[in-house]
């Protein structure tokens, strides 16, 4: 039994260990996204395109980057700043979110698990 | 009662309760996890139950019943499809593993869970036209293979019970 039990453990590891496998080869051939849209308490504010770059002043609230293909926040009014300090984001249904702001960036574009049956 | 009679019973018994089972899990709540297809698979345990207290045949039948059944109670079409691919799918990978002799009911129900979830999305990805639902492969694999991993255990620990008193297993 405790035989059996171990080649078990085995088996469940190696299904996990394929599966993390697996996920980390779609995050790898993930696409890039062609814009990032910027919602303000979930009205659409405006869509930038991610291979221009620009500045965009949301409100006085923050103001987004886009510069080299990744979109990001910078001057944020919110008092934790969880927005500005989250990494640059330029693939497909990446999103950095303001909550205390409400202000949310994602990125649009076909590819990742981006969307529900 | 005769050997046959009471594997005839058995057979029922457990058609039913996979039955019941499967209704129960229609009842839980889904798990907030944004990943559509992730259950708990309770419905399993009979399925396994057959497989080791009867025999591969019997556990085909429970598993076709189950299908049907929810089918015509619950069920749409494409349902059917969906159940159909992963409970085949499962069945042929818990009946080989079982066959190996090499792992105890929580490998091979875990081994049944993972390829329960396989099956689902590739016709779930055949059906509506979008390879990309893949991308929820990982995230269900992991979620199947635990499932199926507690209800081997929670067949194991019934098991042991169901023995009578006085024999060693």
């Amino acid at each position: 039994m405790s035989k059996l039990f171990k080649r078990d453990l085995a088996l469940i590891l190696a299904i996990i260990i394929a599966a993390l496998a697996l996920w980390g080869a779609f995050a790898l051939f993930k696409k890039d996204g062609e814009s990032v849209e910027i919602r303000l308490r979930g009205e659409l504010f405006a869509v930038l395109p991610l291979n221009k770059n620009a500045e965009l002043d949301v409100e006085g609230l923050c103001t987004v980057v886009v510069e080299n293909g990744k979109a990001f926040v910078k001057n944020s009014t919110c008092r934790n700043k969880i927005c500005e300090n989250h990494r640059p984001i330029s693939r497909a249904g990446e999103t950095i979110a303001c909550l205390p702001n409400g202000v949310t960036l994602r990125v649009s574009g076909e590819g990742g698990a981006d969307f529900y049956v | 009662m005769s050997e046959k009679t009471r594997r005839i019973a058995l057979l029922g018994l457990l058609a039913a309760l996979c039955f019941g089972l499967s209704y129960i899990e229609l009842m839980l709540p889904a798990l907030p996890v944004g990943v559509p297809g992730i259950k708990a698979g309770l419905a399993n345990i009979c399925v396994v139950a057959a497989l080791y207290l009867l025999g591969a045949r019997e556990a085909a039948a429970v598993n076709l019943i189950r299908i049907a059944l929810n089918w015509l109670l619950f069920g749409s079409f494409s349902g059917l499809l969906y159940s159909l691919a992963g409970g085949a799918l499962s069945f042929a990978a818990m009946l080989l593993l079982k066959k190996s002799g090499a792992f105890s009911p929580i490998g091979v129900s875990a081994l049944g869970g993972a390829a329960h979830n396989i099956g689902q999305i590739c016709v779930a990805a055949l059906l509506t036209g979008t390879p990309a639902l893949v991308f929820y492969l990982p995230a269900l694999l992991i979620f199947g293979t635990a499932a199926g991993a507690l209800n081997g255990l929670i067949f194991t620990a019934i098991q042991s019970r169901l023995k009578p008193r006085g024999k060693k297993p």
